[in-house]
């Protein structure tokens, strides 16, 4: 099995021009929506001068406040938590999630939360100054650190 | 609706009433949304010669239909009113994330009418709008009344807020939304007539599109294109260090107005200023929603007398103004005024021009210390300008007279200082020297013709076709696009690009997108517009069209001039704009003078070509009907006929 992939930001480079979360609902909802993004990109200081984009590392709370089981599920292959359709939109995922980063898509009543496009992220592809990475788990160690700490 | 919101939201401030209102789709489908619907709103709703800064006028956000959506630069909001400096068309676009909040908080435009007592704020939240008691916000400088209402209502919320400037109605104060300003005309002025502090937004919704895979496939190719250069997805746009880095080139070549337009350029201070710009002052880049360029500079004097904090820019233009045109060399000075005048909300172009006038003046001895409160308004003298901006913002003494704007204060100085004065209708000219620049004569047309009087991006640049890279990317063909003339000096063709550039601008003006994008690449072009908005409204709009749409909204605009009264004798250029310059390296050029009948020769050719009456510039009945305008011709022929 290939090792497990995750997304991680390259410290210092955001720009804060939010293409990634607009991307993101683009590709998911076909919309262009801050709110159906599955990571945030936040920014403080001076309108923005600094901006850092917030992503789901996985750490699993919102599996561990689903009530409903198989809810939301681990994707053997790609290793991230997914949100099936048993997916009632009870909404407790939210609050769990340490990030704020997950959030009910009032159309559909489902929880919205990344899933790394099935292994091939458009918030990657699609950022113009290269700030997201999709790398080995190893390697992600050394940003995921970094903006952490920021 | 797509790429729309779908609806309006009307406040009236004097009867505290909020109303929503469906657009109407027939409009947008002929002036698409932004500058251009705007246009149209206030052309119907507001009487000839109201006071700009009475209850009658209106101020209006507008958004366009790509505002919001994964179109590089879209990033746009337009404020449109009765501009309180020229007394006419007033319009001024900005980032800073309002507009596609604004969207996705369900709205298109926001009309403000009638004037609270007390002071307000607006709050929008998605479908619940309020207006708020702002009494605790009124006199705070901008980064404070951000700061406070992101405390008060949602940290994630989009502001556009005025300062002390825009309170005191200073009439080139600005609106202010995240760092960025819709600087130019005096909107600042007209929300403070209206006491709105600030208009927060904050939305959960999303803009859809018609047709998501062609409109992504178009976004995509731009991107591609935009990829390869060096300006976008570098954090080094828009040419290096921000709109900055066209300090040395723009010097080499004169297009600065030096020492009050006396001369063109200052030798060797445009690279100075941007090499220590660069090297000491910038700390970083930043972004407006969606934008792959990065153009947004942060920069800061750590310490000493001119201490300033993490502030915007400064932008080519305040470092031109502040610097070129005064005569000041002091860079660490130049950041400080910007920051003031960000703080205060005001146009640091329309500020430091009006200052550097009053200079010009105190030099020539058409005033002296008694008239500036004491204040020794030597050239560069920046100790001077610092107590003079904050003097202007608050209305205090001789500052109250500046805050006027340069028109006015030429008039009460009298003598031969009208005959210097650098403006047109009442605008400040930017820092476009007309003498050096690549499109040379073509920016006398520029100035003289524009809706908002002299301004160098509004509608848009004449250079933007001028630009060997932009005609060359374009593959501009004789016959299909206005011909490109190397020499700047002729009158050859000049006219021709003006108003092909001027009804591209005006287009771009009403689909809510960054002209910036332009400058960078050929990627965007009314080509590549066409598409985009054909595939997120799903109208079928062909180049040409989107062209036609340019030239309505262009003609609407004159068409309001015309009701305020403006006529072919307004259309006019500063006087030193037309003689050789002074001092400097281009003194000996002859060519750089254009005569008075050179100009004429312009505008007869000009208002030919826009099918205007030649004696007056009004817009004949025959081209508005040509344009859809039938019904703006009616209203025109019946308001010439009463006056």
């Amino acid at each position: 099995m290939a090792k497990a992939k995750v997304l991680a930001v390259v410290p210092g480079i955001c720009k804060g021009c939010h293409r990634c979360e607009l991307y993101c609902s683009f590709y998911h909802f076909e919309i262009h929506s801050m709110f159906l993004a599955g990571l945030r990109v936040r920014s403080a200081n001076v309108n923005g001068a600094i901006s850092v984009p917030s992503i789901c590392i996985d750490c699993g709370r919102c599996m561990e406040a689903c009530p409903i089981a198989g809810a939301m599920k681990r994707d053997p292959k790609l290793g991230i938590i997914k949100v099936t359709d048993k997916c009632t939109g009870c909404g407790q995922c939210v609050p769990a999630c340490p990030f704020d980063l997950i959030r009910i898509n009032p159309d559909t009543r489902k929880a919205v939360k990344c899933d790394c496009c099935d292994g091939d992220p458009e918030c990657v592809k699609h950022c113009p100054y290269h700030a997201l990475v999709y790398v080995d788990v190893d390697k992600a160690i050394e940003f995921t650190i970094a903006t952490r700490l920021i | 609706m797509n790429g729309y919101a779908g609806n309006i939201l009307r406040i009236d401030l004097t009867n505290r009433k909020i109303m929503r209102e469906p657009l109407d789709a027939e409009i947008a489908q002929m002036f698409l949304g932004g500058s251009g619907y705007g246009a149209k709103l206030l052309w119907d709703e507001l009487e000839p010669e109201v006071d700009p800064l009475g209850r009658k006028n209106k101020f209006i956000i507008a958004t366009g239909p790509l505002t919001g959506t994964l179109c590089p630069g879209s990033d746009s909001w337009v404020a449109c009113f009765k501009s309180p400096l020229t007394n006419c068309w007033g319009e001024s676009r900005s980032g800073g994330g309002l507009g596609p909040e604004l969207k996705r908080a369900g709205y298109d435009f926001v009309v403000l009418e009638g004037a609270s007592e007390k002071p307000v704020y607006i709050w929008i939240r998605d479908g619940e709008v309020e207006i708020r008691e702002a009494k605790h916000l009124w006199g705070k400088l901008i980064p404070d009344t951000e700061k406070a209402l992101k405390r008060e209502g949602d940290s994630e919320a989009r502001i556009a807020s005025i300062g002390p400037a825009g309170e005191n109605l200073v009439r080139f104060a600005s609106v202010m939304s995240g760092g960025r300003a819709a600087g130019r005309c005096g909107g600042g002025a007209v929300l403070g007539s209206k006491k709105v502090k600030a208009i927060v937004v904050r939305g959960h919704g999303g803009v859809s599109v018609a047709n998501p895979e062609a409109f992504i496939s178009v976004v995509k190719e731009v991107e591609k294109i935009q990829s390869k250069l060096r300006v976008c997805g570098t954090g080094q746009g828009a040419f290096g260090a921000g709109t900055m880095s066209f300090l040395s080139f723009f010097d080499e070549r004169g297009v600065i107005p030096t020492k009050y337009g006396a001369s063109n350029c200052w030798e060797g201070k445009g690279a100075e200023f941007y090499k220590q710009l660069k090297d000491k002052y910038l700390v970083g880049s930043g972004s407006c929603e969606g934008c792959t360029m990065s153009c947004t500079k942060y920069s800061r004097v750590k310490e000493g007398k001119w201490r300033t904090p993490l502030t915007h820019g400064p932008e080519y233009e305040t470092v031109a103004c502040f610097g070129h045109l005064m005569l000041n060399e002091n860079v660490e000075a130049i950041i400080h005024a910007s920051y003031l005048c960000d703080a205060y909300g005001m146009d640091t172009i329309s500020c430091a021009s009006t200052i550097a006038f009053a200079m010009e003046c105190y030099d020539k001895g058409w005033i002296n210390k008694k008239d500036t409160d004491g204040l020794e308004l030597t050239w560069g003298n920046m100790d001077s300008v610092k107590m003079l901006i904050e003097n202007i913002a608050k209305g205090q003494g001789f500052g109250n007279l500046l805050g006027q704007g340069t028109k006015r204060v030429a008039e009460k100085i009298g003598g031969e200082a009208p005959d210097i004065a650098l403006h047109v209708k009442g605008l400040e000219i930017p820092a476009h020297d007309p003498r050096g620049h690549y499109a040379g004569k073509a920016w006398h047309v520029q100035y003289a013709t524009a809706n908002r009087g002299g301004c160098h991006i509004h509608p848009q640049e004449p250079t933007l076709l001028m630009s060997p890279s932009y005609s060359e990317g374009l593959g501009l063909k004789e016959g299909d696009w206005p011909g490109v003339t190397k020499d700047p000096s002729t009158l050859e063709g000049k006219v021709k690009v003006t108003i092909w550039t001027q009804n591209y601008g005006d287009a771009q003006e009403s689909i809510g997108t960054c002209k910036f994008h332009n400058y960078a690449t050929a990627a965007f072009n009314p080509k590549t517009y066409a598409k985009l908005i054909s595939y997120t409204t799903g109208m079928s709009i062909t180049p040409r069209e989107l062209m036609k749409i340019g030239e309505r909204v262009f003609n609407l605009q004159r068409c309001f001039n015309i009701r305020e009264g403006i006529r072919r004798k307004d259309d006019s250029i500063p006087k030193r704009f037309c003689m050789a310059p002074a001092f400097g390296p281009f003194s000996q050029d002859s060519k750089r003078a254009t005569s008075k009948e050179e100009l004429d020769a312009m505008l007869d050719e000009y208002y030919q070509a826009r099918g205007w009456k030649k004696e007056t510039g009004i817009p004949s009945e025959r081209k508005l009907r040509e344009l859809g305008l039938g019904s703006v011709a009616e209203e025109l022929a019946k308001y010439l006929e009463e006056i």
